[in-house]
């Protein structure tokens, strides 16, 4: 089976990540199928990305890689930005279910196999994994 | 955005036109919402056209409940499975009502 690739730079905003999501799915489908984990790694790479953009500072692009195959799902973001805090995620959800926020990186927690971030070259680097056989 | 409304049994029922409920869109979905549902206590929202939320919408959903006040109900019909799923990973499907859209309902 062929190796699926998306390469994208976003602007740093709600609106392109929105359009990276989209983008990701649509590659993801085109090399999957419809599989439940086509909609797990779209939702962890937007909620890693929506992170970088709500929390980062100084950042002027995203740069998203990743590659769809046999192995799985590999993403790799990377952003100009300070360096980021998010190196751990979450072991429960808020206590209260009205938070208005707190769920995004318990989301990412769930959703997908890896998640690393270094520091490389002045910038941050996500590195998220899902490993699952494609449906096709 | 534009949502459209419209009352059954009692309740609003709200349908907002878009696809994906993240963070581009939720604070405006908020605000929408919140203000068709100005004055009511029990509110549905038609989420069948809406094929991803990610945790910023969760966040307006929960928004719109705590601007409908203390004790009241939102409803959530005709959400995918995908939503559904996010919103068990989430344990909002104990703060939400799930329900199929009004014309499917018997």
């Amino acid at each position: 089976m062929p190796q699926h690739r998306l390469r994208l730079v976003l602007a740093p905003t709600s609106e392109d990540v929105s359009r990276a999501g989209a983008a990701l799915r649509a590659m993801l489908d085109a090399c999957c199928g419809t599989g439940s984990h086509c909609h797990d790694i779209e939702l962890g790479v937007a909620e890693a990305l929506a992170n970088v953009v709500r929390h980062g500072s100084r950042r002027t692009f995203i740069a998203l890689r990743c590659t769809c195959g046999p192995a799985g799902v590999r993403v790799l973001a990377a952003d100009d930005g300070n360096p980021a805090d998010m190196t751990k995620l979450p072991a429960a959800l808020p206590a209260d279910p009205l938070a208005g926020s707190g769920r995004g990186l318990w989301i990412i927690a769930r959703t997908v196999d890896a998640f690393r971030y270094r520091r490389f070259r002045s910038l941050n680097v996500h590195c998220l994994e899902r490993r699952a056989a494609c449906a096709r | 955005m534009e949502v459209t409304a419209f009352r059954q049994d009692g309740m609003l029922t709200i349908k907002p036109s878009i696809g994906r409920l993240d963070a581009s869109v939720a604070q405006d979905f908020e605000e929408s919402c919140a203000r068709r549902a100005q004055g009511e206590s029990r509110l549905a929202i038609d989420m069948s056209s809406i094929v991803f939320v990610d945790s910023a919408g969760l966040g307006a959903l929960v928004s719109v409940l705590r601007s409908l006040g203390e004790g009241a109900r939102l409803r959530l019909v005709g959400a995918t499975r995908n939503v559904r799923t996010l919103l068990q990973l989430t344990r909002l499907d104990k703060v939400f009502e799930l329900g199929e859209p009004p014309q499917a309902a018997s």
